[in-house]
């Protein structure tokens, strides 16, 4: 008798309704990720689970607009879900638009320079800044509405001997400028009072130490960047304690040829990044048929208490493109 | 009839075993009178309350008892600012006390019952990192249950105690067949579960010393109590795939403490200045820093060979196994007040109105790290009215009574800032007020 008590009780307990005691929960929008899907399935009129991608779109595969295919995307939010995407393509830098922050509509060349590559586009009081990359160095455009740019100028790094790429911009209320860049295997940091003549600062994010495979425990996954640290795209906020936050993803290739986006966060204007274990996006959903991943030059777009992070993965040269969502148990739902 | 009916109890008792004992009570009170009275009752309770408070207290009892009532929570609990929606813990209140003799000893039984109406009890298992309210949000999701006897030996001295019970919960779950990994409703499983529950148990003590008709003192003491649930699960099936049909054989194991409840000692006063006033006060030592993770620990186990050609990246990764961080909860000490005062109304009738207070202390760290058990310091602020009709009608020799209770919590904000700035979930602030309203009607036959 006891023991069937004790079974109609936990039988009850099994039909309960789910919690809602996790609703607007603190998070910091920086990963993990987890890859938009199409995940709805319908059986004799009754449907279940959500589309997160447009009809026609297989699981994280989105492209770009254009041939040939879009690469390096650098998003900026116009409010809303509303989204404009810099992205480079054969030796332009491109905009594209999107309504849904997922579906894109090509608007142009609006930088177009020999080897213009990894954009990063910055709001800055009465327009916009687009930096980007050449084959000797980093260039930077203003426009007054994102569409339309002037000609660009050479940005300088006093102090910096190789040729920096991909840069990531962060402009500071008092009107300096802290640019992120790769250089080598390294990521660097330098500052600026206008935004074009810079000062390096130093190296702020490295590579991750090789790892013996024979002395990992069971279940834990080698370093995701042990080759390499590229494509910083980075943004500053202010926690909800008032200390300020740098928050950088980044592209981390490992020895086996893959590549991941990883995560590293600094509180204050100056200092070493930590970064976080694991990449936040990236895994075989990105990868090619050997199982290596290789999601790469990603950028996040934040939208109030969701964000999405847009990567390359170039699977066969497809530079198709990977949109992922945190935090992970956030829904995207797409009517289609 | 009387025997009769106290022959039924004790019988109903048996039937049942021993109560469950969790956490509903301690969070939000038992009976509208005693959490009216900020939960301070522990040498002051005899009525159905203190199936929970004090156990001895039953043996005061002045007649065959029986109680209802309803207890409903609203919460206002928030992190930066946002409220969290937490599930409100509402339900039904039942207990009764039959009081009896063993020889020349008065000799009481009790029986008190805390029944969710929208589930007996809820077992969550969470991420490690997501932030929850730890003492809020599940912890008084479940069912109490108590059964206690009591003895009062001398005149001066009552006793009582119980035992108490749930079930802990270990499962198997086999899955074996053929699992089509490009089209997966193709796929021709069998499961097999097997379910075994078995029950804990834990005491709970009472003791009441009476040193004079105005001065009382209590001690109560209530067990450890922790809900396990073990799962393991093995998946044996052929993975078909681009043509190949390759052998997977997976085990996964997960455990997890549910429902923790620590152990707790009270000691307690209560003082009659006049006939008419009681002063209550109690302060109670609980054991958090025994306090068990409730996060899920999985281990996984995979044999897969693929034959030549498979695709590596359809070969399933193994999960790492989870480390679950140690919680480090604090000990606390807990002080409750309590005050009544009575209004007679002529014929036996008389009112009562009731406050409260108590002031618990979080005894969660700061949750600078990889855990996020959120929790702030608690103000509880307590109020109530009760009526009490003697002798209203024929059919029932002796009490009629109406309770009611509301209860204000406020917690203050704290603010959480993490250690690193890679942590995903960065700092927050915490707080909110919890409103807790209810009332209990009973009788008591002389």
């Amino acid at each position: 008798m006891k023991r069937l008590f004790v079974i109609l009780l936990c039988g009850c307990a099994t039909l309960a309704s789910e919690g809602r005691g996790d609703v607007d929960l603190p998070n910091t929008l920086t990963g993990p990720f987890r890859a938009l899907k199409r995940a709805k399935t319908c059986s004799d009129d009754v449907c279940t689970g959500v589309n997160e991608l447009p009809s026609g779109v297989p699981n994280g595969a989105i492209q770009y607009p254009g041939n040939p295919p879009s690469r390096a995307p650098s998003a900026l939010v116009l409010g809303g879900m509303r989204v404009a995407m810099y992205a480079a393509r054969a030796d332009a830098i491109v905009r594209m638009t999107s309504e849904d922050a997922r579906t894109f509509v090509d608007a142009g060349e609006v930088i177009k320079e020999p080897g213009a590559d990894d954009p990063c586009a910055i709001t800055v009081p009465g327009g916009v800044w687009l930096y980007y990359g050449v084959g000797d160095g980093l260039r930077v455009a203003q426009s007054p509405d994102g569409a339309s740019f002037g000609p660009a100028a050479r940005v300088t790094i006093a102090g910096e001997a190789s040729v920096p790429r991909a840069p990531g911009v962060v402009r500071l209320d008092d009107g300096s400028f802290h640019l992120f860049y790769a250089v080598d295997k390294w990521i660097a940091e330098a500052t600026s009072r206008d935004g074009a003549n810079f000062t390096r600062v130093g190296i702020v994010v490295t590579p991750s130490a090789p790892v013996d495979p024979a002395t990992l425990p069971e279940g834990v996954r080698l370093p995701f960047d042990d080759a390499a640290v590229d494509d910083p795209w980075v943004s500053r906020t202010v926690t909800t304690l008032g200390r300020v936050h740098y928050q950088l993803h980044y592209t981390g290739r490992d020895l086996r040829g893959g590549s991941s986006i990883g995560y590293a966060g600094r509180f204050g204007d100056e200092g070493a990044f930590e970064k976080r274990e694991g990449f936040v996006f990236g895994g075989k959903l990105f990868g090619d048929p050997d199982g290596n991943s290789h999601a790469n030059a990603p950028t996040v777009a934040r939208f109030g208490d969701f964000a999405l992070i847009y990567a390359d993965f170039d699977v066969d040269k497809a530079q198709k493109i990977g949109i992922g969502i945190a935090p992970q148990r956030r829904l995207l739902p797409v009517d289609d | 009839m009387r025997a009769k009916i106290f022959a039924a109890v004790t019988l109903c008792a048996l039937l049942l075993g021993r109560g469950a004992h969790a956490g509903p009570t301690e969070t939000f009170g038992y009976g509208s009178r005693s959490t009216a009275m900020g939960g301070a009752v522990s040498a002051d309770a005899s009525d159905v309350s203190a199936n929970y408070y004090n156990p001895a207290g039953l043996a005061a009892a002045k007649g065959l008892t029986f109680e209802a009532g309803y207890l409903r929570t609203i919460y206002g609990l928030k992190m930066n600012g946002r409220d969290n929606f937490v599930d409100p813990m509402r339900g039904i209140t039942f207990g009764l006390v039959a009081p009896g003799a063993v020889g020349p000893v008065p000799f009481a039984f009790g029986v008190g019952l805390h029944l969710p109406d929208d589930r007996v009890f809820r077992v969550r298992s969470l991420d490690q990192e997501q932030p929850r309210w730890e003492m809020y949000d599940n912890r008084p999701q479940r069912l109490f249950m108590s059964a206690n006897l009591a003895l009062k030996p001398f005149h001066w001295l009552e006793i009582g105690g119980g035992l108490v019970f749930l079930a802990a919960t270990r499962a198997r779950l086999d899955i074996t067949g053929q699992f089509q990994v490009s089209n997966p409703k193709e796929s021709e499983l069998r499961h097999e579960v097997d379910a075994d529950l078995t029950s804990i148990r834990y005491p709970q003590f009472g003791m009441r010393v009476h040193a004079s008709d105005k001065l009382r003192f209590a001690a109560v003491y209530r067990g450890e109590f922790q809900l396990t649930l073990d799962i393991s699960a093995r998946l044996d099936v052929q993975a078909n795939a681009l043509g190949l049909s390759v052998p997977l054989l997976t085990y996964i194991t997960t455990n997890s403490v549910n429902a923790f409840l620590p152990r707790q000692a009270v000691l307690g006063t209560s003082f009659d200045p006049t006939s008419a006033l009681t002063l209550d006060f109690d302060v109670t030592w609980i054991n958090w820093a025994a306090y068990k993770s409730p996060v899920t620990a999985v281990n996984a186990t995979t044999q897969f060979n693929p034959p030549e050609g498979f695709p590596p990246s359809l070969v399933p990764e193994k999960p790492a196994p989870t480390v679950v961080i140690p919680p480090k909860f604090r000990d606390r000490l807990v002080p409750r007040f309590g005050v009544e005062g009575r209004l007679p109304l002529g014929r036996g009738h008389a009112f009562a109105i009731r406050g409260g207070y108590f002031f618990e202390s979080s005894p969660i760290p700061p949750q600078t790290g990889g855990t996020n058990f959120v929790d702030a310091d608690r103000h509880g602020i307590s109020a109530g009215l009760g009526v009490r009709l003697h002798d209203l009608t024929a059919e029932i020799p002796g009490d009629v009574k109406l309770d009611v209770h509301a209860m204000y919590s406020y917690l203050p904000e704290r603010l959480t800032q993490k250690a690193s700035a890679a942590n995903p979930i960065g700092d927050y602030r915490a707080g909110g007020t919890i409103w807790s309203l209810g009332f209990t009607t009973g009788l008591v036959f002389r």
